[in-house]
């Protein structure tokens, strides 16, 4: 298969310990989750659960995903499953930090000071109080250790390359996922584009890829997530203005000024509010006419409750704070209270992944 | 987070997966094996050469360092979930990041 990650720049033991993880997280995902799910569906509970919640608001939704994990927990399948999931997730770090390390000398060449010049860094900003977690079990969370970049590009990424994590099915291409998330947008011509919460930079490859003459401005709260941006949109020479901005408060940029916004995997990394908070700021900053694309793992009420068990999973083992929140929720109605228009919600892949949110603002 | 996953049922499937592995653990040994005979066959090594190697001093604190990394992997694998920071981790790993000057 075309490998989706670069060329490791770990020594033998870091590259090839990383690659088995893949491997691990790969069989379990597909052989084992689909025998587990075989066990699910036989259970005497299935068929109730199958025909869903008994409401759309949020408890009911929970409720619904309670009474299936409680049968799942029963399944020894299930539990095989998810201790090699749990496993791999947290070798991510306890194998591949050391790992990194060991070539700190590779990767700590550049010095940040450069690095830095490319990105409004915001020492004022107040970060908010949910942003303090250990974010997929990191330790530290995001800004935790100065080597998160290079771990991520040579550790993570060769992981997740293969799919099978979180929402994400085995053999899911990430790259092509977030291409395809961006040609969602209806138009070719947006001049100024916009994306919260921006990490590593990935998805502004796709934005660039798709739309190579439009300005591109990103923000993310992670300095060190920033960062890593500023390299690979260096690399790739990509021009990018990177700023140190909570989206969900106060981006500072001035009122109808982007023409498209696209958010990707970064909904269910925020409370409610904040999100409602952040969609509102998005509406002030676009221009009458302008769209927007979301992006995140499905809500639950568009997928089976053995998916909604795996996905609800996630919050409280791969440290996701706000996944079941964010699975619970409806985007698209939340963006018809702001203001919205022509919102339309759907899945572009399999196992309604990715599943995206278009709106438009009108004018 | 829990970190308890598997439950009493699970035993045979342990059992499975560790005979699975002596099978891969063979593979790498036979293939060695094959490796030394290629080497002896082309009087690259002579026999019984790698039996009798006498490691010096560097390589020997070289497998030491390397042994001591696959111990800490695998019977440090149980701290994993517990003791969960970046020097923690390091610490196990034999390492740690530089200290940042005052």
């Amino acid at each position: 298969m075309t490998r989706n990650a670069p060329v490791s720049a770990l020594g033998q033991h870091g590259r090839a310990g990383v690659d088995m993880l893949g491997a691990m997280q790969k069989f379990a995902s597909n052989h084992v989750r689909r025998a587990a799910r075989q066990q699910f569906e036989a259970s005497a509970e299935a068929p109730a659960l199958a025909a869903g919640a008994t409401g759309e608001d949020r408890a009911s939704i929970m409720d619904w995903v309670d009474r299936a994990r409680d049968v799942a927990e029963r399944q020894s399948l299930y539990r095989l499953e998810r201790f090699t999931q749990a496993y791999v997730a947290l070798s991510i770090y306890e194998f591949g930090i050391p790992a990194v390390e060991r070539s700190r000398a590779r990767f700590a060449a550049e010095a940040d000071s450069v690095v830095d010049d490319g990105i409004e860094v915001d020492p004022q900003l107040t970060i908010p109080d949910y942003f303090d977690c250990d974010w997929h079990l990191r330790p530290g969370g995001w800004d935790g250790y100065d080597l998160y970049g290079p771990h991520g590009l040579h550790v993570v990424k060769p992981i997740f390359a293969l799919g099978g994590f979180a929402a994400a099915p085995v053999g899911a291409n990430i790259g092509q996922h977030r291409l395809d998330v961006v040609a969602q947008l209806p138009r070719r011509d947006y001049r100024r584009i916009y994306e919260p919460g921006c990490g590593n930079g990935s998805t502004l490859i796709a934005i660039h890829k798709s739309f190579p003459d439009a300005e591109l401005i990103a923000c993310d709260l992670s300095v060190e997530q920033l960062r890593a941006a500023r390299r690979l949109t260096d690399t790739l020479g990509i021009p990018a203005t990177l700023r140190q901005r909570d989206a969900a408060t106060d981006t500072r940029e001035p009122d109808e000024s982007v023409d498209a916004v696209v958010t990707f995997a970064l909904h269910h990394e925020l409370p409610h509010a904040a999100n409602v908070a952040l969609l509102t700021e998005m509406f002030r900053i676009l221009k009458p006419g302008g769209d927007i694309v979301l992006s995140d793992p499905p809500p639950f009420r568009a997928i089976d409750p053995f998916h909604a068990v795996l996905l609800d999973w996630d919050t409280e083992h791969r440290a996701e704070p706000f996944f079941s929140e964010a699975g619970a929720s409806d985007w698209g109605a939340e963006m018809t209270k702001i203001g919205f228009v022509d919102v339309k919600a759907y899945a572009i892949g399999p196992d309604s992944y990715p599943w995206v949110t278009l709106a438009r603002k009108p004018g | 987070m829990s970190n308890t996953y598997l439950g009493p049922d699970n035993i045979d499937d342990l059992g499975r997966m560790v005979t699975a592995l002596l099978t891969e653990l063979w593979i790498t040994r036979d293939r060695v094996a094959v490796l030394e005979q290629l080497l002896e066959d082309k009087k690259i090594v002579l026999p019984g050469e790698v039996d009798d190697y006498i490691p010096s001093e560097d390589f020997e604190a070289d497998l030491e360092r390397i042994r001591d990394r696959m111990a800490a992997n695998v019977i440090g694998a149980p701290l994993a979930a517990r003791e969960r920071s970046v020097d923690q981790i390091l610490a196990r790993a034999g390492m740690e990041r530089p200290r940042v000057e005052a």
